[in-house]
């Protein structure tokens, strides 16, 4: 029970806040300092590594261009990277339209398991996916026991790279298409049906020109996904005995040599005895500048690719000019789109879901092998967990804070200035993880101010690379809510932060919660940023990766890899069922 | 030639009654209104016809084919949409060439066609802009050429010129008319403008909550309807409620209303008990406006008076304390004490609804 007096202090000190935050300087100044936070926590730290490689460029000239060896490993990496993430883009596009238009058009028995089941293996994090899917398709020399139905054909990296990105690319490929054609409106279709065009005529001569910004928006989603994953290609090539590298795991491993020769006083001749010998460089301190070099070249690489994919998207001729009718309605009727729906589904089944839940059987199979385990290796086991959870919990709070206001400063202030944000405020995400860790690592070491704390740095780079999900989700929630509410609100005489409180929070509450499960999802599944700004911080992910890299220990791995997947589906069922919930009222 | 036959069509969504056994023939070459208020089925039956909902109950004959599981594509209509529905992508000339286009006529053909129907709807200039820069009449006219230009017999035009301007409509709905009527077509019209319907329907189905309630020429729906509901919802009326006191000769009846006001009145329609409860019902320009008493009159007051260009419309209090409207060509003060003569060549007497006249009235 609260005392009333001092529930009257509170009502004081409440119309107090709303007077001083309604004051017009105080507004800009909040305002100012969103954007000065963004700029120069979240935006500068992301491409500082671009001002570095500018500024060494000489070394970067004479000690990694210069050496013919040793910069052909740098480009095979970068190659290999790009070459599985334009084969992706290309491959999610021309299954993911399809699969979208039935999810959105199309009304069949299975839709609604459809639905639930293409967003599952979101909730895996990479490092165990990728594990999971070299276990399905690949021959995996290191593991004696395989499980039953497992696959055993794929050997080489190419193939199984682009089968591991597929799985983990297409659910948030056909999600966003789905979204995007969702919007577009049914009576156009309806229309074109009406003056005598098949379903597959109208699909494809109103639906898909109209669907330009859709598949941009797709195919930037795959190429920022396919050449950012860290933890998951490592995971996947050291399960099938792969020692090839791509631009990601190339910084992370670099990374990894420079922490044990700087810092744990590991001789550099010893780690040159390795596997990974062809991979480092002569002298151990062009290990800086060459991941200064790799990360600028991915984020370089990156924004090229997403111009590309949006000058695609814009100029690409859809084939308009010319109709087949007999063929058109062929397929269009009959056993076509019923076995069309069953294929997709099919489909969907064997190169996603199960790929992405092979390691339970795994588990399930190995499950004696719990014994093994010591208290010490459930010691590190619950503390990365915890350490996992800190980290995303620390990080997509610091965000919410952020970011809604960023958003309503984004979709409410209609000047040039949020305009410029609305373009800057991806960045981040196009940012491949890896170099986008480096780069925030190197940012923080080069500051005086700070001090050089690894678990800051850490928070930091989750921080980044999650901004913009809250962000963007935000002002799709109040994009959706008429302004007339707000105006509304503000003719009756409340202030701008009660109209907030009343009227926008409760409608935008539910885009912000969505956005803060992408947020924590992805920042507790993420390896690559976290290995590049520091390799000794083991959250859940990065002791993934080091079992099965290092220890060779793919049970546990497997283990934790399912408590991590309970942990978030956890939360994300509770929360979407308290979104759901509140919806249908 | 199409003929339309919908029996006994019904449609629930849930528990909801969308249509309760629909019967109707649409003739070959008649331009038929579907009208009723906002939720009362219109859509959900134009919707059943076109093959976007599929009844629950009933079937739906085109030319003696039950079409009730065919597909939109496969159906033969042509259809024009309330939110105009053009392509935003295409210019005035491939919307228009559109259902040629995907038939896979040839390119002269379509353009010929695309002429055609542009020069029918006065648009041939406009012929390489895209919707969006053209005023909403003007897309709406490219919709209903669009449409035209798949040659089907039979047009389905969905509340096609409800969002747009007053003079747009007005002028947009004899147009409509006249191509219908010139190219010979079967059209169905769905509105809740009862203006809109009354000015160019050659037949109107008046529908509530899911039933057909009467089906008419516009002229017999405002000068002889059988309902009170249409008699409320076609034009405007009044309603006084009352009981027949006696029967005269001649089929005069003696009727008494409220604070014991009598009048004697010549009933047309029908035959009524003594002591029957019924409502007299006549529209605002069928009433006389007298200063002396007589038997067939009730004394009144004007309480307001709005002066609408062509007549003066006067509402008057009458003695029975109901409120009607009065159209007079008359100059009369406010306050004014005054005798209403019903004229019964054009009044309509119904038996008292059950459950109260305004649950009969009401809308929705």
């Amino acid at each position: 029970m609260i005392p009333s007096s001092y529930k009257e202090k509170l009502k004081k000190y409440e119309t107090r806040l709303i007077v001083f935050f309604s004051n017009p300087t105080v507004n800009i100044l909040w305002y100012g300092l969103i954007i000065l936070f963004f700029l120069s926590l979240i935006l500068f730290p992301t491409i500082f590594v671009l001002f570095y490689v500018i500024k060494e460029f000489s070394t970067i000239q004479t000690e990694i261009i210069a050496n013919e060896v040793y910069r052909l490993q740098i480009f095979e990496a970068l190659s290999y990277s790009v070459t599985v993430s334009v084969i992706i883009t290309i491959i999610d596009l021309i299954f993911g339209l399809p699969i979208a238009w039935i999810l959105v058009r199309r009304e069949f028995r299975f839709k609604s398991i459809l639905n639930s089941i293409i967003e599952l293996p979101l909730a895996v994090p990479t490092a165990g996916l990728g594990f999971s899917v070299a276990l399905f398709w690949g021959v995996t020399p290191g593991i004696a026991e395989k499980p039953i139905f497992a696959l055993n054909f794929i050997q080489d990296a190419l193939p199984i790279l682009v089968l591991f990105h597929f799985t983990t690319t297409f659910p948030y490929v056909v999600r966003s298409l789905a979204a995007i054609l969702e919007e577009i409106d049914v009576t156009l279709e309806i229309a074109a049906k009406t003056c005598g065009a098949s379903k597959f005529t109208a699909a494809r001569t109103v639906s898909l020109p109209l669907f330009r910004s859709g598949v941009a928006t797709a195919m930037i989603l795959s190429l920022a996904k396919s050449l950012s994953d860290t933890g998951g290609v490592m995971t996947l090539l050291a399960t099938i005995g792969s020692l090839k590298q791509t631009g990601t795991t190339v910084i992370g491993e670099w990374k990894h040599a420079y922490q044990d020769w700087k810092i744990e006083g590991v001789p550099y001749e010893d780690l040159l005895n390795n596997d990974l010998a062809s991979l480092l460089p002569p002298d151990p301190e062009t290990l800086i500048p060459s991941m200064a070099f790799m990360s600028a070249l991915m984020i370089f690489v990156a924004i090229i690719l997403v111009f590309l994919a949006k000058l695609f998207a814009k100029r690409a001729k859809v084939p308009f000019r010319k109709v087949i009718p007999y063929f058109e309605w062929k397929i269009s009727d009959g056993a076509a789109p019923k076995a069309r729906s069953i294929l997709s589904f099919g489909f969907l089944v064997i190169f996603v879901i199960i790929p992405s839940f092979f390691l339970i059987i795994y588990v399930f199979q190995g499950i004696g092998g719990v014994n093994i385990l010591t208290l010490n290796d459930w010691m590190i086991f619950g503390q990365s967990i915890l350490f996992s959870v800190f980290v995303a919990s620390v990080a997509t709070i610091a965000n919410v804070t952020v970011g809604v206001p960023m958003a309503i400063f984004i979709a409410r202030k209609n000047n040039r200035f949020s305009r410029i944000m609305d373009s800057l405020i991806d960045i981040p995400y196009v940012v491949p993880s890896s170099a986008l860790g480096f780069s925030v690592g190197l940012f923080w070491t080069s500051q005086i101010f700070f001090p050089a704390n690894e678990l800051f740095f850490v928070v930091m780079a989750h921080i980044s690379m999650t901004f913009p999900f809250i962000v963007r989700n935000t002002i799709g929630g109040l994009s959706e809510l008429d302004t007339s509410y707000e105006d509304a609100a503000r003719s009756l005489g409340a202030k701008p932060i009660q109209t907030f409180r009343n009227v926008t929070l409760p409608v935008v509450k539910f885009s912000i919660i969505a956005g803060a499960i992408m947020s924590f999802t992805r920042s507790i599944g993420e390896t690559g940023a976290t290995l590049a700004v520091s390799p000794n911080s083991i959250t859940a992910p990065v002791f993934i990766v080091d079992l099965i890299k290092n220890q060779g220990n793919y049970f546990f791995a497997a283990l934790t890899t399912i408590i991590l997947i309970l942990i978030s589906s956890l939360l994300i069922f509770v929360l979407r069922a308290k979104v759901t919930r509140r919806r249908r009222r | 030639m199409p003929t339309i036959q919908i029996k006994g069509v019904s449609k629930l969504f849930g528990r909801i009654k969308a249509l309760e056994d629909v019967n109707l023939t649409i003739e070959d070459g008649e331009y038929l209104f579907i009208l009723g208020p906002s939720g009362c089925g219109k859509t959900t039956l134009i919707n059943c016809i076109t093959g976007i909902v599929i009844p629950t109950d009933g079937d739906i004959v085109i030319d003696n084919v039950k079409v009730n599981d065919l597909p939109i594509e496969n159906r033969e209509f042509a259809m024009v949409f309330q939110n105009i529905a053009l392509f935003p992508h295409m210019t005035v000339e491939q919307n228009v060439a559109y259902g040629p286009f995907v038939k896979d006529i040839s390119k002269e053909k379509q353009t010929e066609i695309s002429n055609k129907m542009l020069k029918l709807v006065d648009l041939l200039e406009e012929k390489q802009l895209l919707p969006r820069f053209l005023s909403g009449g003007a897309q709406q006219k490219t919709a209903v050429a669009r449409a035209l230009a798949n040659d089907e017999k039979l047009l389905i035009l969905d509340e096609p010129i409800s969002a747009l301007d007053h003079k747009v409509r007005v002028a947009l709905r004899y147009e409509l008319r006249r191509l219908i009527k010139e190219l010979g077509l079967t059209a169905m019209h769905i509105t809740h403008d009862q203006e809109e319907a009354m000015s160019i329907a050659d037949r109107i189905v008046i529908l509530r909550a899911g039933k057909i309630v009467e089906v008419g020429t516009p002229r017999e729906l405002y000068e002889k309807p059988k309902t009170l509901f249409t008699m409320n919802f076609v034009g405007e009326a009044n309603f006084l409620e009352g009981r027949v006191k006696q029967k005269l000769p001649e089929n005069v009846y003696r009727i008494e209303f409220r604070n014991r006001q009598y009048i004697e009145l010549t009933i047309l329609n029908g035959d009524f008990e003594t002591d029957e409860s019924i409502v007299v019902a006549f529209r605002p320009e069928n009433v006389a406006i007298s200063f002396e008493d007589h038997l067939d009159a009730i004394s009144g007051k004007i309480i307001r008076e709005q002066f609408t260009g062509g007549y003066i419309r006067y509402e008057v209090e009458l003695a029975t304390e109901d409120k009607i409207i009065v159209d007079s060509r008359t100059a009369l003060d406010e306050k004014q004490k005054v005798f209403i003569r019903i004229d019964p060549q054009s009044t309509r007497i119904f038996t008292a609804p059950e459950f109260g006249l305004k649950k009969v009235l009401e809308l929705e």
